[in-house]
């Protein structure tokens, strides 16, 4: 079963997906930061980096193709990297331009933070975004992230220099949002 | 010179530094602060191998330099210092590790005003970047008094005598290094 929110669900790659995740790439829209520049992508290298994804019953990350619930679209693809396990993570994501504004990208974010704390165990989750990118603030922010570090003049994008953004989301801020859920991780202290 | 200063030198690791480099890491009170790669320990006592495993580690990776400190006097291995601009030539970051009998002598002052120095004045860096823990109090005001401000925190970074703490983000503008004297700045020149 998917991980399935009200919008949208989260399911594993597959092959079909790989001229979209180029696609998206290589939008200068969803590209986050300029070191993954230029926007010249091929789908081969989306196709190689699939196939290379090795079978693992202790992986450190996780990829999720993002689909709409309504049409079955391919909407985006979100992720969670540097897996320390039953401790943190980090999560990104990469939306389409034209579902931006249609609750996609949050509905995604809250499924991916459920799974992390609920089924992971984690005890904190982090993104980082840089001031260029309000969206991707304010985003963060209505999941109970806060802007935990801002380190000056740190990014480069888009002719402009940006303060890198960490954001941080703790175990027990995530579960007093969500009173339906209930927390049985035993306190470590 | 870059990497020298009266009393001590930046110089690659060798092989005979060995034995050095494994008493010192694994003194207690070191635990925490010992800024290895991701991978290797915080804070359990390193086997001869795993030290080795460690030197040849550091001398692989291409944006990043990790160089031991001799104090010239005794030809003695009194710590290491890295600089790595593998996420962003124009925001490397830094960090400095003394030997617990070496700490407190003005060591590690010299070696990061010589990091500092070379990072401005031979790359693109415009911000310089460190990280401590929060109970490290001692690198709290040693930052503090290179110039560095505070960015922030991650928080939650990790767990230690019972109490969860924070990360500390610290950094240092091309701008304020200038408005400190520049060249000047570093010792004995």
């Amino acid at each position: 079963m998917p991980l399935e929110g009200e919008l949208v669900i989260l399911r594993e790659e597959k092959s079909q997906d790989m001229p979209l995740l180029t696609a998206l790439r290589n939008d200068l829209k969803t590209q986050a930061w300029s070191k993954t520049l230029p926007p010249d992508y091929t789908e081969n290298m989306y196709i190689k980096r699939f196939q290379d994804r090795e079978f693992s019953y202790d992986p450190q990350d996780g990829r999720f193709i993002i689909i709409s619930r309504v049409s079955g679209e391919f909407a985006g693809t979100i992720s969670y990297t540097g897996l320390e396990p039953r401790w943190s993570t980090t999560i990104g994501m990469m939306l389409d331009v034209k579902f931006w504004g249609s609750g996609f990208a949050l509905d995604a974010q809250e499924i991916l933070l459920k799974f992390l704390f609920n089924e992971l165990g984690l005890r904190v989750i982090r993104l980082y975004t840089h001031s260029g990118n309000p969206r991707a603030v304010g985003l963060a922010q209505k999941s109970g992230f806060i802007v935990s570090a801002r380190q000056r003049q740190a990014i480069f994008k888009d002719g402009q220099v940006f303060d890198n953004i960490v954001m941080d989301l703790l175990r027990e801020e995530y579960y007093s949002r969500h009173p339906q859920l209930v927390d049985s991780l035993p306190a470590l202290f | 010179m870059y990497f020298q200063t009266e009393q001590i030198k930046l110089r690659p690791f060798e092989p005979e530094d060995l034995a050095a480099l494994k008493a010192y890491l694994n003194h207690p009170k070191l635990g925490g602060r010992r800024y290895l790669p991701r991978g290797f320990p915080g804070d359990v006592p390193l086997s001869l191998s795993q030290v080795e495993g460690l030197i040849t580690k550091w001398g692989e990776e291409t944006r990043e330099a990790h160089l031991g400190i001799e104090q010239t006097d005794k030809n003695e291995l009194i710590g290491h210092a890295e600089f790595e601009w593998s996420w962003d030539p124009m925001a490397p970051w830094m960090s400095i590790v003394i030997a617990r009998p070496y700490q407190r002598q003005g060591y590690g002052t010299q070696v990061a005003q010589l990091i500092i120095e070379y990072l401005f004045e031979n790359t693109p860096a415009h911000s310089i970047s460190g990280w401590m823990a929060s109970w490290n109090q001692a690198g709290r005001s040693f930052s503090e008094k290179l110039g560095f401000k505070e960015s922030g925190r991650t928080r939650r970074e990790g767990f230690r005598q019972g109490a969860y703490y924070d990360g500390i983000l610290v950094d240092i503008l091309r701008s304020e290094y200038q408005a400190q004297g520049g060249i000047s700045y570093a010792a004995g020149r």
